[in-house]
């Protein structure tokens, strides 16, 4: 695996083939454990719809589905219940179609060489989202609750055997995400940084 | 014709403007967000300074929590929502509690 670089205004990777799949299957998982932690749907879309509208949106049984969608009050239930059935089912359907895109960024072979996975900077920031998204859900699947914890789980006598892939993949997708978050991070300072030039001065040379 | 409104709704705008920033949108540390990430959001998303938006980021990092933005509910749940959508820890509350 190669860090990511600019190439041709967009932002390019290596990866290899194993490596490929291995992280668009973690994609792909998080992705279904949202789409099927949903109700179930119904043939008749009008009272599907009423039904939806009337009823509260309940709160994921799945630790690591509520770490994705968290309650938005600490201490309101109400406020936490009306929240989610205002934006559960929209965070629901954008996080699930940021990770099939990540997941179809990781196989496609666009780029002029077959290890590259190539990021359009149009997309980076949803895919930037979603591979948070697959960070989240292994933590919660690692028990890593404190920072302490998360440095700890790179101590390979200390991870059970059963535990080592979940870190291998969560590894290698926190050490892509901040190469990737780094180079958008300055892209969008070298965006917002263009001052207007000083009138007073003599010209572009400048 | 006027517009009737249900009297707890009356109330709750009379607070609403008493108040200029009734509610806080808060983002609570957590072990998995890169600080990297953390800044890129709180720059690009509330448009943060440089300065501040790392600020903020060491804040929840060191203190556990921080206040990234304040405004009325309506506003906070925005906020909120797009917190969420990053894979942020963040909830609402009332200013001041």
């Amino acid at each position: 695996m190669k860090a990511f670089r600019r190439a041709r205004g967009a932002y390019v990777a290596r990866l290899t083939d194993d490596e490929r799949y291995v992280l668009a299957a973690a994609a792909s998982d998080v992705a279904s454990m949202l789409d099927d932690d949903e109700a179930p749907a119904t043939d008749d879309l009008l009272a599907g719809l009423a039904h939806d509208l009337a009823r509260p949106t309940p709160r994921p049984d799945d630790p690591a589905v509520r770490r994705l969608l968290p309650d938005a009050s600490r201490d309101d239930e109400e406020l936490a219940a009306e929240f989610r059935r205002l934006t559960q089912a929209d965070l629901r359907a954008s996080k699930s179609a940021g990770l099939r895109r990540l997941a179809a960024v990781l196989t496609d072979r666009p780029g002029k060489r077959p290890s590259e996975v190539v990021v359009d900077r149009s997309e980076a920031r949803a895919l930037a989202s979603a591979i948070t998204d697959i960070r989240l859900v292994i933590a919660e699947r690692l028990e890593i609750r404190t920072d302490e914890q998360a440095e700890a789980i790179y101590d390979v006598d200390a991870v059970p055997e059963g535990a080592r892939q979940l870190v291998a993949i969560y590894g290698a997708l926190s050490w892509m995400q901040e190469s990737l978050v780094t180079l958008m991070l300055d892209d969008a300072r070298a965006a917002s940084d263009v001052t207007p030039p000083d009138p007073s001065s003599g010209g572009p040379s400048r | 014709m006027p517009v009737i409104t249900a009297p707890e709704e009356t109330a709750e705008a009379a607070t609403d403007a008493a108040v200029a920033d009734p509610w806080v949108t808060i983002v609570w540390n957590d072990p998995v967000n890169l600080m990297t990430y953390v800044t890129y959001v709180f720059e690009t998303y509330f448009g943060h300074p440089r300065a501040k938006a790392e600020k903020l980021m060491k804040q929840v990092h060191q203190e556990g929590r921080a206040v990234v933005s304040t405004g009325s509910l309506e506003t906070m749940e925005v906020d909120v929502q797009a917190m969420h959508g990053f894979g942020l820890w963040a909830t609402l509350q009332r200013s001041g509690q």
